[in-house]
């Protein structure tokens, strides 16, 4: 195992055990995208993320990476600190790794800063995705009743 | 720690087949009551719950379809697991019993590694079928111990069984697939988080049982060895009724004894009953013939319902509005005739 | 370092399942039935309450009348005896629930979840519980124990998929049914159960719908289905004497895209000129009682025959929609049976016989449509759904409960070009629920109907990035009431689709005037041979 998946596997790890219900033992271990959809979710967009954080940080790239991650958590009950929590628990687990990394992956000096820049993007990300889940609510009631409403407009009583 | 107390409890068991068998009481008491005893709780016992089973009624026909059902005459329908008649409700069985058809079929999707790979829960098939079949036939196998002459199918079954011949005496296949099999199932449920999670004491001491009834079959043939033909003695007497306590009671022998009529006497209160109860089991030993075969129940008692003539009652203004025919107004204009 | 790794991976579940504490949180639940829901329908304990309030007010005696209720049950259902006795935990069914594949919670796996009412019932009704409670897996019941009941009763879609993988067919529907007839025995029930009973009981369907209003939704739908195709189409309304009684569930007169299925309906009803009705009073072909009690489904469901007979129509054709096709195919005939009033179903225009209905004498409008098209007596232009890029998503109970795979395939086959299937094991027999059915479906649960509803969503995102799929055809009304919402959040771009719109859209009717839209009101856009 490399040192990058050895980062990875850690982060996908500690992500999964922040989820309620101690589901990591799901998440983490089972690799059928069918069978544990969330947890590879997970491994994808943290794997996406992974890579900026040691390449350019491009915006667009990250905005992608994070927006299935960030859906998942947005809707398993975490407060929105909690939610986006997974970004900061990378900082640990570079500590920790990089020593024992090779020296090439260390130069790209993947710092703190980088992290709370994605963690910002992270929190953006997920206010969007609990606002859509209000428009989507109210979408759902206009489709329920939309017979009638078209029944309204057309013959004003 | 959930292991700990059904490890305890079949510890206790091989400690009394140890100590018990030291004085003669002890050992009628444990080699001939105690069997006797087992014997009479599994029987009673298996039967009484799978009468109860059967006498429960079955009020709907709910099976569940697992794959194409039997509609119009060009679709070819799936006709095993989605049977159609009672014929074919019991191929599905068959499967089920014989195969475990639905422990297969937990596929797993390849997109990940783009290699074949056997999943865990294949191998939970795998593990299941091999651990029933080999203890299938070492049962029979244990019949040319209680019947003589031996039975011509039984002799055949340990000859295929032993067929690889390896050392004196002959390693049978079927021993040493439970072996491994019983250890597959009990790591299982160490290692596998989900399986650890959901087990209960129970769960294991079945499968301690079974381990401990294995390990000391296995110690008899070949380590600490035995009389075969003072045991066959021994067993023909139980099974005649006239029992006769020899010396090829052992202590090994005994432990043996005692875990397989722990294992009989506990089977009745246990999940080991799925044995009686795969064939009772609504959802897959009826035919799904739902639409052209009208199923009773038994108990289909009357309901409140609301019914069209109230219906039409609360809204006949409405009913009018619109212009819908109403059954009450009929009457009128058929009478007013 | 990999040592360190493996040693998190095998990281199990802490805690016990046994602990019965539950946290009920908004977005994640349903809420309780208004009272006068219950009353109306004479249930029992109709009171102000919600989940999340400490205090449930349960009647005094709700421990006696739930064991009394069990000990009842016990009797009369082989299912539930069985299944309460047989499971040996083997998990296999551990990782298929929908529920917990897209929560990690445990008590979500069907094995839990049935243990959840298992524990009870060695407690109280085996000698080995009495004696050894723990050991056993036995637990008391407790005020706690209900709320937790409650709470994963209420997060199961009965979709039988657990059931499809158990070597002893043990299915967790008839758990969960169980498990909500005796809390509805103490008055703890959901109002998106209760309310459309009350109000099917009444009214005759679950949006309670009132006759001119009916009249007016239909009449609203033929005159739009008159409007695309340019021809005279009617809808007949307690018609007696008509051929066939068509009934439906009522989402599809009110809600999109149920209604443009609607559409599809009756344009090929006008196009083979069948001889039908709809009914006023039957209509409503779903049946929420089948999420509360047996008995209340058959409260429910008793209309249908009895409208039927009052009509003197031949035989019932049902349209699309999951669990009312639960009920028609496992349950009508032996609770309101036998349709001796009827008569064995055949087909007006291709003189098919429906063997398989001959008893119930209720057919699929899949299985009739289909057998239309294979005698030819249907013209269809697929490329009029061009815009399309389609797959199918087996609804549970059509798929689990009766093995209806084919027909609707064969169906959108024939009516669309682009067709693509999502992953083996998440289609046919194994589908994945849309997480909103029993139930479920009400905006307060979003969340965890999101949860649910996440592995089918991940097979369509599947899909769409392989092949560009953007629509999802359905037949069943929950699916097209939620899977919109979930494609909204999960896999922008898919839309939701009835296979009988696609087909309307597809169908060249006898004297029609071009059609310059779809049944969406969208403008037709064929893409010649762009596809192949």
């Amino acid at each position: 195992m490399d040192a990058n998946e050895a980062i990875l596997e850690q982060w996908v790890v500690r992500t999964a055990e922040s989820y309620p219900h101690h589901a990591a033992a799901l998440l983490s271990k089972e690799r059928d995208p069918f069978r544990n959809p969330v947890g590879d979710t997970l491994r994808q967009s943290l794997a996406l993320l992974l890579r900026e954080l040691f390449a350019e940080m491009d915006a667009t790239a990250i905005d992608s990476a994070l927006d299935p991650i960030i859906r998942l958590q947005a809707i398993q009950g975490f407060s929105s600190d909690d939610a986006v929590r997974f970004v900061s628990l990378l900082k640990p687990i570079l500590r920790e790794l990089a020593p024992e990394r090779n020296s090439a992956v260390l130069d790209r000096r993947i710092d703190d800063d980088r992290i709370n820049r994605l963690a910002v993007m992270a929190a953006d990300k997920c206010t969007q995705c609990r606002e859509q889940l209000a428009r989507i609510r109210a979408n759902e009631v206009q489709r329920a009743n939309h017979v009638q409403q078209r029944i309204r407009a057309r013959r004003p009583a | 720690m959930k292991a700990l107390s059904p490890l305890l409890a079949v510890l206790a068991i091989v400690g009394f087949a140890v100590v018990g068998g030291h004085t003669h009481a002890g050992l009628v008491f444990l080699a001939v009551f105690v069997p006797y005893a087992a014997f009479a709780v599994f029987l009673v016992g298996f039967c009484y719950r799978v009468a109860r089973w059967a006498w429960i009624p079955v009020p709907f026909r709910i099976p569940t379809t697992c794959g194409q059902q039997k509609s119009l005459p060009w679709i070819k329908p799936a006709s095993l697991d989605n049977p159609s008649t009672g014929w074919g409700a019991f191929r599905r069985m068959a499967l089920e019993i014989l195969l475990f058809r639905s422990l297969f079929r937990n596929n797993r999707a390849r997109l990940h590694d783009r290699r074949l790979v056997l999943g865990e829960d294949r191998y939970l098939w795998l593990g299941a079928l091999a651990f029933h079949w080999s203890l299938l036939v070492i049962l029979l196998r244990h019949l040319r111990l209680f019947v003589q002459p031996v039975p011509v199918f039984v002799s055949v079954l340990s000859r295929l069984d032993g067929a690889f011949q390896v050392g004196t005496p002959a390693l049978y296949i079927s021993d040493v697939v439970i072996l491994g099999t019983l250890v597959y199932l009990t790591a299982r449920r160490f290692r596998n988080p989900l399986a650890r999670y959901l087990s209960m004491p129970i769960d294991y001491l079945a499968l301690f049982l079974l381990l401990g009834i294995v390990t000391s079959g296995l110690l008899m043939r070949f380590v600490v060895r035995v009389d075969v033909a003072a045991i066959k003695q021994f067993a023909l007497g139980l099974a005649v009724f006239r029992p006769v306590v020899t010396s090829a009671i052992t202590p090994i022998f005994l432990v043996h004894l005692l875990l397989v009529s722990a294992l009989a006497a506990y089977f009745p209160f246990s999940k080991l009953m799925h044995m009686g109860g795969v064939f009772l089991s609504p959802t897959r030993n009826l035919a799904n013939n739902n639409r052209s075969k009208r199923h009773v129940n038994p108990w289909n008692h009357p309901v409140k319902t609301h019914s069209y003539a109230e219906w039409e009652d609360e809204f006949r203004d409405k009913l009018k509005t619109a212009n819908l025919p109403l059954e009450a107004e009929d009457a009128r204009q058929i009478t007013g005739h | 370092m990999p040592d360190k790794l493996l040693a998190i991976e095998q990281k199990r579940p802490e805690g016990d399942w046994r602990d019965a504490k539950v946290e009920f949180r908004k977005g994640t639940i349903c809420y309780s039935a208004a009272p006068k829901n219950i009353t109306y329908l004479s249930l029992p304990n109709p009171r102000e309450w919600q989940p999340f309030d400490a205090d449930w007010k349960l009647p005094p005696n709700w421990k006696e009348i739930i064991l009394k209720g069990m000990k009842e049950r016990l009797r009369k259902y082989r299912s539930f005896r069985l299944f309460m006795e047989i499971c040996v935990r083997c998990g296999a069914c551990a990782d298929k629930c929908h529920f917990y594949v897209g929560s990690g919670d445990p008590k979500n796996m069907p094995v839990l979840r049935a243990e959840l009412m298992r524990s009870v019932y060695r407690r109280y009704f085996t000698l080995t519980g009495r004696l050894f409670r723990a050991l056993v897996g036995a637990r008391e019941l407790t005020e706690d124990v209900i709320k937790e009941w409650f709470y994963y009763f209420y997060q199961c879609t009965e979709c039988r998929r657990c059931s499809v993988f158990c070597p002893y067919g043990i299915d967790t529907a008839e758990i969960t049914m169980m498990g909500r007839e005796l809390l509805d025995l103490i008055g703890c029930n959901i109002n998106w159960v209760m309310e459309p009973a009350a109000n099917c009981f009444r009214t005759g369907n679950h949006l309670g719908v009132q006759p001119h209003a009916f009249q007016d939704s239909i009449q609203f739908a033929a005159d739009e289905a008159k409007e695309i195709t340019g021809l005279p189409i009617e809808v007949p309304i307690n018609r007696k004497g008509a051929e066939i009684l068509f009934v439906m569930p009522s989402a599809d007169y009110f809600g999109t895209p149920h209604y443009y299925t609607l559409l599809g309906y009756l344009m090929l009803f006008h196009e083979i000129g069948l001889d039908y009705t709809v009914s006023a009073f039957a209509s409503e072909g779903g049946n929420f009682g089948l999420f509360s009690s047996h008995e209340l489904m058959k409260r429910l469901n008793a209309k249908i025959y009895e409208e039927a007979k009052r009509l003197r129509v031949k035989w019932i054709l049902g349209g699309e929609c999951g669990h009312m096709w639960r009920v028609f195919h496992q349950y009508m005939d032996t609770m309101n049976g036998p349709a001796d009033f009827l008569e064995p179903p055949v087909s007006p225009i291709t003189g098919t016989h429906f063997e398989n209905a001959r008893s119930t004498r209720a057919v699929h409008i899949c299985e009739f449509t289909a057998d239309l098209i294979h005698h030819g007596k249907l013209r269809l232009d697929p490329r009029r759904n061009d815009r399309w890029n389609v797959t199918y998503h087996d609804s549970c109970n059509p798929s689990r409960a009766m093995g209806l795979l084919e027909e609707p395939r064969y169906i959108l086959k024939n009516a669309c070009r682009n067709f693509h299937e999502m992953p083996e094991n998440t289609i046919r027999e194994q589908t994945f629920c849309c997480g909103s059915g029993a139930g479920l479906g009400t905006d307060e649960n979003l969340e965890m109907r999101l949860r649910g509803g996440f592995p089918r969503a991940n097979a369509v995102k599947h899909v769409r990035e392989k092949h560009g799929v953007n629509l999802l055809a359905c037949i069943c009304a929950i699916d097209k009431a939620t899977l919109p919402t979930l494609m909204e959040y999960w896999v922008p771009g898919v839309e939701v689709a009835g296979v009988h719109e696609l087909l309307g859209n597809a169908l060249v009717m006898t004297g029609e005037k071009e059609r310059t839209t779809d049944l969406r009101g969208e403008p037709l856009v064929r893409e010649e041979a762009t596809r192949e």
